[in-house]
């Protein structure tokens, strides 16, 4: 496994010309799972991180461009999770490569990626945007932005969480105030956050501890993990989802999802993505 | 109906440093420049985060400069970012620095809209592709391609076509004219301009275009070009994929 300082994030972007898989690195999950204290051999979430990718385009044996969206689902128990810029670069890479048809697109990038990350990835392809073109506003769930609450608290806080012990429901809350920095560039990064639950948890707490990765540096993968694990267990909720999704880079969108819940995992579009 | 009638294309550089001998060629040329920024934040007075849409939109019949001169998004997006950790007492203060700033970095800003859109409220915008404009047929294609002259990164986007009644050209005309792009270097604007000059080439009927850009850096650029002066505003929309 590579270092991090290996990749190509923060150093001058190379466009290459033709199919090149060399592009891709990968960046070990177990690290920032250890640092947060979530047991790599246990993991207290099953979940997946679904990609979107809008900018996907190759050319036919006829030399003809064709264009196409794609979903990429890399489930979250792989030992590896993919580096985003090194993803974007290697999918423009197709931009020029010929290919047969779109079957053999999906399988080359299942390919890579399945053997990048360590577990076997998805790949969905579509030729035409319309499934893009249904958004949700936000979340389906409750909000908690228009909650009035005073803020100072910028860097990761657990401390903030707060279990209402007296109050015990089953609810959906969802916050478009997530920020964080990547973890290299510390360039910001934009997300909405929804918890879903059954416990105690203070609405207003929780509205302050997502407002505290506001100058945190991380992956996006490993906030949602963070928060995920923070919830579990300052509040110990029975049950516990956290999903996110997060505005482009690259022509890419993350979302990563976790849970302890036995549930299915969405891909709805939001207004900012 | 045309079939080929595009000549060859690439004076590029040529073109984007003397946009009058672009505006002389061009029989008449009237355009919209709209710039969507997606991740402007900042902190309310009790340090809470506010998120809001920027929308600019840049006349060419109201501006004084030609061509108008475009706006660097880059430096753009650093001014917005400079605002994530600031308070403020209100969106109008934030509008108004933002405005003012603009100017300082780009001159031609004067003259531009400038608003900033609720995050909330944006989520009802309708999408160009889904959006009928009164009086208009159209066609799009997705998938154009062309090269930032800057940073070598490829800009996708959809190219959007309007005429009364049907658009007389050819679909795969279109098509080829955008093909001979997709390796080129130039600007959107650069972009936007050279395409309205092939297109305005194949068709005979008054038409509007609209090129839109996928976002970089949370920001996206809509060019709309048209022969005819009227209701550009109209098409002012996001593509599904911008």
């Amino acid at each position: 496994m590579k270092e991090l300082s290996a990749s190509l994030l923060g150093k001058a972007n190379v466009y290459l010309d033709k199919y090149a898989p060399d592009l891709l690195f990968a960046i070990s999950r177990d690290g920032n799972r250890l640092k947060i204290g979530i047991d790599t051999h246990n993991l207290p979430f099953h979940g997946m991180d679904i990609w979107n990718g809008f900018d996907f385009t190759w050319l036919d044996d006829q030399g003809l461009p064709h264009f196409g969206t794609l979903t990429i689902f890399i489930p979250c128990d792989s030992p590896n999770l993919i580096e985003s810029k090194s993803l974007k670069l290697y999918l423009f890479s197709f931009a020029n490569a010929v290919f047969k048809n779109k079957t053999e697109i999906i399988k080359t990038i299942e390919n890579d990626l399945s053997n990048l990350a360590g577990k076997k990835v998805i790949v969905n392809y579509n030729d035409n945007s319309q499934s893009f073109a249904k958004i949700s506003s936000v979340f389906p769930g409750q909000s908690l932005d228009d909650l009035d609450v005073i803020c100072s608290d910028y860097e990761v806080n657990p401390n903030l969480l707060i279990a209402d012990e007296k109050t015990i429901v089953a609810e959906q809350l969802c916050s478009e105030l997530l920020k964080s920095n990547c973890l290299v560039t510390g360039k910001p990064d934009w997300a909405s956050v929804r918890v879903s639950y059954k416990g105690p948890i203070n609405r207003e707490s929780l509205l302050k501890y997502i407002i505290s990765y506001r100058n945190h540096q991380g992956f996006h993968e490993q906030c949602i993990e963070h928060i995920f694990y923070d919830i579990l267990a300052i509040c110990k909720p029975m049950e516990l989802s956290v999903e996110g999704r997060y505005t482009r880079r690259g022509g890419l969108d993350i979302n990563p999802a976790r849970s302890n819940k036995d549930i299915k995992f969405t891909n709805d579009r939001l207004y900012r993505q | 109906m045309l079939n080929k009638c595009f000549s060859v294309i690439f004076l590029g550089y040529e073109f984007s440093n003397i946009g009058l001998g672009l505006r002389s060629m061009a029989k008449n040329i009237y355009g919209l420049d709209v710039t969507r920024a997606y991740e402007l934040s900042w902190l309310n007075l009790n340090g809470k985060p506010q998120l809001g849409v920027v929308e600019i939109i840049q006349d060419h019949a109201k501006s004084a400069v030609e061509p108008l001169e475009p706006l660097d998004t880059r430096v753009y997006k650093q001014l917005l970012e400079s605002f994530n950790n600031q308070p403020y007492a209100d969106v109008l203060t934030v509008k108004k620095l933002i405005a003012t700033n603009l100017v300082k970095l780009c001159p031609s800003m004067a003259s531009c809209d400038l608003n900033i859109v609720p995050a909330k409220n944006f989520a009802d915008y309708i999408f160009l592709e889904n959006q009928t404009i009164a009086g208009f047929d159209f066609i799009f294609i997705q998938g154009l391609r062309f090269i930032c002259d800057k940073t070598d990164q490829p800009f996708i986007g959809t190219f959007f076509l309007y005429a009364i009644d049907k658009p007389n050209i050819d679909e795969n005309v279109i098509r080829d004219i955008l093909l001979q792009f997709r390796n080129i270097k130039l600007t959107p604007q650069q972009f936007v301009e050279q395409l309205y000059l092939e297109i305005q080439n194949c068709i005979n009927n008054n038409f509007v275009m609209s090129v839109n850009l996928n976002r970089r850096g949370g920001i996206s650029y809509q060019g709309i070009r048209s022969n005819h002066p009227d209701n550009l505003r109209n098409f002012i929309y996001r593509s599904i994929l911008e």
